[in-house]
């Protein structure tokens, strides 16, 4: 291992000291509280209990080490909560580059070039996904007033078909986009680390971590009020882009 | 790539070629790709070490959650079924809720799982580059 790759161990063995203890914590505090973990449909969604009653609970001899984190733990249970969706871009993103790092890389070497060429890129999956969206659309509507021509006790049999049809269809879209996504927040993350005032330790981070950097970034200001679904709509045309930019070049590529 | 990156691409492309061509000893190009497959394979790559550490804690966690809520699991499994199947029907007072330290730790797994995929496949890519 090198001196960086030390670091990153170090690192990780650090935060997931920190995350241990406060999973620890957890199990002391829930040991036989009888509070539910997981509550879907009609069950009760359990209420917060005030930290001075989850401290009686605390065995005496664990109370001085445990009763400081409890503030923590819950706060680290609210925010896991929140951050879920996050979690989830996060992991998607990371699969996507150690599964299809061919075709991120590719994706990624095909949208290289200046602002003009940048435009057209989002020009292109601006495109695509109008017309995907169209062409969902006006298929909905077909197979729906195909599926209402079938016998009664059918209806409900094409109507699943057709949810399942349409399931694969944005599966397939959102695919495209997931390698696109990745792409691009490599791209925007090796051009933020590259900035002068941090440029000589931008230069060490690794793609992965300044993918999963911008990931972050992206997602986070997705999140802002009428600004956020501008952006996430951008994003989401220019990931697409990206991905059908990389598909014609290697189609043209392949017939010169 | 733009019209930069072309010529700057056929500008090194030609330097190449310029260069005399030397041909390496017999055996030069194995004995390389020996040393480098070995070293690689001697070496304990960091995405082993980083995934067990982070693995093990959330897995432990994991285990001692279903253990304790395993019947609120499935419970909860039976309701989203019976909501699939119509035999249960939910309105606007129905909710999810998962404990949020065990969504972390569920992440921080999958998280774990992925170095550890990394890691097997650069393997494979450097015997591949040996080979």
């Amino acid at each position: 291992m090198t001196q960086r790759e030390v670091g990153f161990v170090v690192l990780g063995a650090v935060a997931t000291l920190a995350v241990s203890l406060l999973l620890f914590a957890a199990i002391v505090v829930r040991q036989g509280s009888g509070r539910p973990t997981v509550a879907v449909g009609r069950q009760p969604v359990p209420t917060a209990q005030p930290i001075t009653a989850i401290e009686r609970r605390i065995p005496q001899e664990f109370r001085p080490f445990i009763a400081p984190l409890l503030p923590l733990e819950r706060g680290a249970s609210d925010l896991g909560r929140d951050a879920a969706a996050l979690l989830l871009v996060l992991l998607t993103t990371g699969g996507a580059l150690v599964l299809a790092r061919d075709q991120v890389v590719r994706i990624r070497a095909s949208s290289a070039g200046d602002a003009a060429e940048q435009l057209r890129i989002f020009g292109i999956g601006l495109g695509v996904l109008v017309a995907v969206a169209s062409a969902i659309f006006l298929g909905v509507f077909v197979v729906l007033r195909g599926v209402i021509g079938l016998a009664p006790q059918n209806v409900p049999l094409g109507l699943q078909i057709a949810l399942s049809t349409l399931s694969v269809a944005v599966l397939a879209v959102a695919i495209a986009a997931l390698l696109g996504f990745t792409a691009t927040a490599w791209r925007l993350g090796t051009w933020l680390f590259g900035f002068r005032p941090w440029r000589s330790l931008g230069e060490r981070v690794p793609a992965g971590l300044a993918t999963i950097t911008a990931a972050t970034l992206i997602f986070l200001l997705a999140q802002v009020p009428i600004l956020g679904r501008l952006e996430a709509a951008i994003v989401v045309a220019y990931s697409l882009g990206a991905f059908v930019r990389a598909r014609l070049l290697r189609t043209e590529a392949r017939v010169a | 790539m733009n019209d930069r990156e072309k010529r700057d691409e056929a500008a090194f492309t030609e330097l190449f070629h310029r260069l005399p061509l030397e041909p390496t000893p017999l055996g030069f190009r194995e004995a390389v790709m020996k040393r480098i497959a070995s070293t690689r394979a001697r070496s304990w790559r960091w995405e082993w070490v980083a995934a067990l550490i982070i693995a093990v804690p959330n897995l432990l966690f994991l285990l001692w959650t279903f253990s304790e809520s395993g019947d609120d699991i499935a419970l909860a499994v039976g309701g989203v079924t019976n909501a699939l199947l119509g035999v249960e029907e939910w309105d606007a007072s129905a909710s999810v809720y998962v404990d949020g330290l065990m969504l972390v730790a569920i992440a921080l797994v999958g998280l774990a799982a992925l170095l550890a995929t990394h890691a097997l496949l650069a393997a494979e890519r450097s015997r591949t580059l040996a080979a």
